[in-house]
């Protein structure tokens, strides 16, 4: 399974005017519909007795993030890192770590968050897929294992609706974030896991990927410009009442607002 | 759900609380405790035998508890239930028996170090403007805490209180980001390394500071400084619940009240400053020596009922004819009290919920000591 190390969204603030993020004060955590991710597999684990294998495309730090996925109940952690990787767009991300997962010597099942808090793209599962020639599933509320058959059942959100479809292994499953609760790990195992465990880390040569192919030379993403959008107006009201009463207070004050237009 | 615990957890909970075996099952702990009354089936006796034995105990029944510690003090042998049940919990954890919100808060306190999933660069706003040193060295440290520096509603309490240090020419500084969450909540919950952790990083900053006295805001921080932070290195500084030192300003005439706040006022007394640290009396002098008209509530003192908040109460949703907090401000409301005061921001969160739920607001007024106080000292605080 796949997990990214993202600076953590309660602490991003965006500066005006030099149109950067601005990430100074954050943490780097693990992007939250990874963890759900690797909650399925744990839960896949648990049922068939699969092994878990991480793969990760970060700078040398994530391996201690990596390490959070060890104390959780992963088997094993891989970090594709290197200088080469930096300011690759989601096309060598998803190469480089397909790359990876065929070196470790490919999977049944790769599973993945669906987006992250910090790009947001949700292009990584599906091109992960294309580079693996695996089938592919993005957007998966539920889904469940049929190994008799070597497939796999499942629940794809969509605008409007559902699809329960089903698919060949080996299969790329993207979750959606929320999709189940991962699992408490214990401080101490979570530092324990910080202190013993290194990933094994995998540079550009070792997954035999030319300079070219990979950061910004291999990436045709462009960015053009960077804006803010703007910001709702905080205002500040303090409603008195009983419960059912304040309620009725907060609905009328939203929809003098607005706050309800375009919802049914 | 029933949960049965098996024999390693069993022994592993005789060597985390080896005084467990020591219950002889009296049950005086379920007689006071206030979850008992008003839940059926609750009993920290039974809680207590499911433990000892390894019989099967609710899950609900385990993080129901507040660590209030009405039976500490019932209990004739001496034993401390609710550290039984943060043990108990710590087993529990290890199983993936917790709730939701008690989740969330331990994952927000390990990654941001407090409890709400607020980025911890935003701890020291509440003090903004006030003009009060957050680095360097000082001699009197004014630790925040969580829930006041979080709490918008809280953030006027202590910058009164803030206002109030200064007034009386005090010399005192804050963390500001170096805070971290005390981790005394995270120490109920059975969270030991995490607490260890954080309090680890509190110590250094402590420490850095130079502070030989900390004035804690909070009785949950207090508890934490004074009775759990010495084991793990603390040493050479003088822990004081804030209302402490207000009582000692105003003994030594450093502060003064001209305006008499002149209402009748229930104090309630928060756990972890009565019940469990045995201050009872400087919060009352304070409140009496601004003028307040004190009425005594039937249950107070060491009968104090539980706010609800301690022990990871305050991050449970909890039924509303459970909420013992809804039973306190009636209590007060009752007793003919204008204002409940209480010391402790976790209490003044789940009574201003309480006004809310009953209706009570604009009958009964919920403010923390430092609010009156500062009330009476002339000092007006923007927030």
């Amino acid at each position: 399974m796949c997990v990214k190390v993202v600076p953590d969204p309660s602490e991003i603030t965006f500066d005006p005017q030099t149109k950067t993020v601005n990430r100074r004060n954050a943490r780097n955590i693990l992007n939250a519909a990874d963890l759900n991710a690797l909650e399925w597999a744990l839960k896949v684990k648990a049922l068939t007795g699969a092994t878990v294998w991480t793969f990760s495309m970060g700078p040398p730090f994530a391996a201690q993030n990596l390490a959070d996925t060890i104390a959780m109940g992963a088997d094993d952690a891989f970090l594709v890192s290197d200088r080469a990787l930096a300011e690759s767009d989601t096309l060598p991300t998803s190469l480089a770590l397909a790359k990876a997962i065929e070196k470790a010597g490919g999977a049944d099942l790769v599973l993945c968050g669906d987006e992250t808090s910090d790009s947001a793209t949700g292009q990584v599962p599906a091109s992960l897929a294309e580079h693996l020639n695996y089938a592919q599933l993005t957007f998966v509320r539920d889904f469940a294992l049929e190994p008799e058959k070597r497939a796999l059942r499942a629940t794809r959100e969509l605008e409007g609706g559902q699809a329960v479809v089903e698919s060949e292994l080996p299969c790329v499953v993207s979750v959606l974030s929320g999709s189940n609760r991962p699992r408490y790990t214990l401080f101490a195992t979570r530092q324990g896991a910080r202190r013993s465990f290194k990933p094994k880390v995998w540079g550009i040569a070792d997954l035999g990927l030319a300079r070219e192919l990979v950061g910004a030379a291999g990436s045709p993403t462009r960015v053009s410009a960077v804006t803010a959008a703007p910001s709702a107006k905080r205002e500040s009201l303090r409603i008195k009442g009983p419960p059912r009463e304040a309620a009725r207070k907060l609905v009328e004050a939203l929809e003098a607002r607005g706050a309800f237009e375009g919802v049914r | 759900m029933t949960v049965k615990l098996d024999d390693e957890a069993v022994e592993a909970l005789r060597v985390d609380v080896p005084s467990l075996q020591a219950c002889y099952q009296c049950g005086d702990c379920t007689a006071v405790c206030p979850w008992a009354a008003r839940v059926p089936g609750f009993s920290p006796r039974r809680v207590m035998r499911a433990l000892q034995v390894g019989s099967g105990y609710l899950e609900a029944e385990l993080w129901r508890c507040t660590a209030c510690a009405a039976c500490t003090v019932a209990c004739p042998r001496g034993l401390n239930p609710p550290s039984v049940i943060a043990a108990a919990r710590r087993r529990a954890l290890l199983a993936q028996n917790l709730p939701a919100g008690v989740q969330r808060a331990l994952e927000s306190m390990a990654d941001r170090g407090n409890p709400f999933g607020t980025g911890a660069s935003s701890r020291g706003r509440w003090a903004e403007g006030l003009g009060v040193l957050d680095h360097g060295q000082f001699p009197v440290l004014l630790f925040a805490g969580c829930t006041a520096s979080f709490d918008p509603r809280a953030h006027g309490a202590l910058r009164t209180l803030a206002r109030a240090l200064q007034v009386s020419k005090t010399k005192f500084g804050l963390l500001g980001r170096r805070e971290t969450c005390c981790g005394n909540e995270a120490l109920a919950m059975g969270e030991v390394g995490l607490f260890e952790e954080l309090a680890r990083e509190n110590i250094r900053a402590i420490e850095e500071s130079g502070a030989t006295t900390v004035v804690a805001a909070s009785p949950h921080c207090y508890n934490a400084l004074k009775n759990e932070y010495p084991r793990l290195g603390l040493a050479g500084v003088e822990v004081l619940h804030y209302t402490e030192m207000l009582a000692r300003l105003l003994s030594e005439h450093k502060l003064a009240t001209p305006g008499k706040i002149a209402r009748r006022v229930a104090y309630h007394d928060p756990c972890y400053l009565g019940r469990v640290n045995r201050v009872f009396d400087a919060p009352r002098a304070v409140l009496e020596g601004a003028g307040a008209k004190l009425i005594e509530l039937e249950s107070n003192r060491d009968g104090a009922v539980c706010c609800g908040g301690g022990g990871g109460g305050a991050f449970r949703e909890v039924p509303l004819s459970e909420r013992l907090s809804v039973a306190r401000v009636k209590e007060a409301a009752d007793a003919g009290a204008e204002v409940l005061a209480t010391a402790c921001p976790v209490c003044v969160q789940m009574f201003e919920d309480a006004l809310a739920v009953t209706g009570l607001q604009g009958t009964l007024e919920v403010r923390d000591t430092s609010e009156l106080v500062s009330r009476a000292m002339g000092v007006t605080v923007r927030h």
